[in-house]
């Protein structure tokens, strides 16, 4: 792991490499939790979808569920896109732009989920 | 600058292998998953500050699927979202337990491919399923 060139990251590789692991197995837990939950929505269906999707969401375990899952999708997103960046874009300055634009992404997403669901769990 | 990383391996002279080509999908899904998960995002943005919109976003879907065309891209785009999620699901954990030294052997690589490979498919058949199950109910 050593020797990397680490433009922008500035993660140390055991650090990296222990992050997506983290990251991966409470993706695999909640992954699964979010198909169980889920499933048992599925069936019967009447009113319209967003309000169905509301509903679920404001439920408070549900909520922190999906918020918890959001950030490690992110997070991890953000880590393997890093690796990704950092095996096909050579060029310095390239390669710092691409990991800024890396990370303005996920950061995006990731907080836009979280401030959407606390806004949720405020009551809407 | 430190030394820098070896360059990947040039894919048009190398031979395409089960741990090569699961290695390139696996980023390609994850790169996959980066594109479909904002879309989960904003969509919790519009539930939470625009509840009408978000009713809107599903009432074109709907619309988009009641035509043809629109029904098999609809059903192409959950598809690749779907098998994205379920590859990298699978794969991962197949990474996983390289990550504590089991499965590194040649054959067992090959075997876990196949193994990821056919779960994959089924997942997603069951998934793709439930969701046309539900979309025809409502």
């Amino acid at each position: 792991m050593g020797g990397g060139r680490m433009v922008q990251q500035r993660i140390s590789g055991i650090g990296h490499w222990w992050q997506q692991r983290l990251t991966a197995v409470a993706l695999v837990v909640l992954i699964g939790w979010l198909f169980i939950a889920l499933s048992t929505v599925a069936g019967g269906v009447s009113s319209p979808l967003h309000e169905v999707a509301k509903n679920w969401v404001m439920r408070p375990f549900n909520g922190l569920c999906l918020a918890l899952m959001l950030v490690m999708a992110f997070w991890h997103g953000y880590l393997g896109l890093g690796t990704i960046i950092d095996d096909y874009v050579h060029g310095d300055a390239l390669n710092r732009v691409c990991h800024r634009l890396a990370w303005l992404w996920c950061v995006t997403f990731a907080g836009l989920s979280v401030v959407s669901i606390g806004f949720l769990y405020g009551g809407g | 600058m430190a030394t820098p990383r070896p360059l990947s391996p040039h894919m048009q002279i190398y031979r395409p292998q089960m741990t090569s080509l699961m290695s390139i999908s696996h980023r390609v899904t994850g790169l996959s998953l980066l594109v479909f998960a904002p879309v989960v995002s904003l969509f919790l943005f519009l539930l939470a500050f625009m509840p009408s919109g978000a009713g809107d976003v599903v009432g074109w879907v709907v619309v988009l699927g009641s035509n043809a065309w629109g029904a098999v891209v609809l059903f192409i785009v959950s598809l690749v979202a779907i098998w994205s999620l379920f590859f990298h699901l699978f794969n991962g954990l197949r990474y996983m337990l390289w990550s504590m030294g089991w499965g590194f052997g040649l054959t067992q690589a090959m075997i876990s491919g196949w193994f990821v490979l056919i779960a994959t498919s089924t997942a997603s058949v069951i998934a793709m399923r439930s969701l046309l199950v539900a979309y025809g109910g409502w």
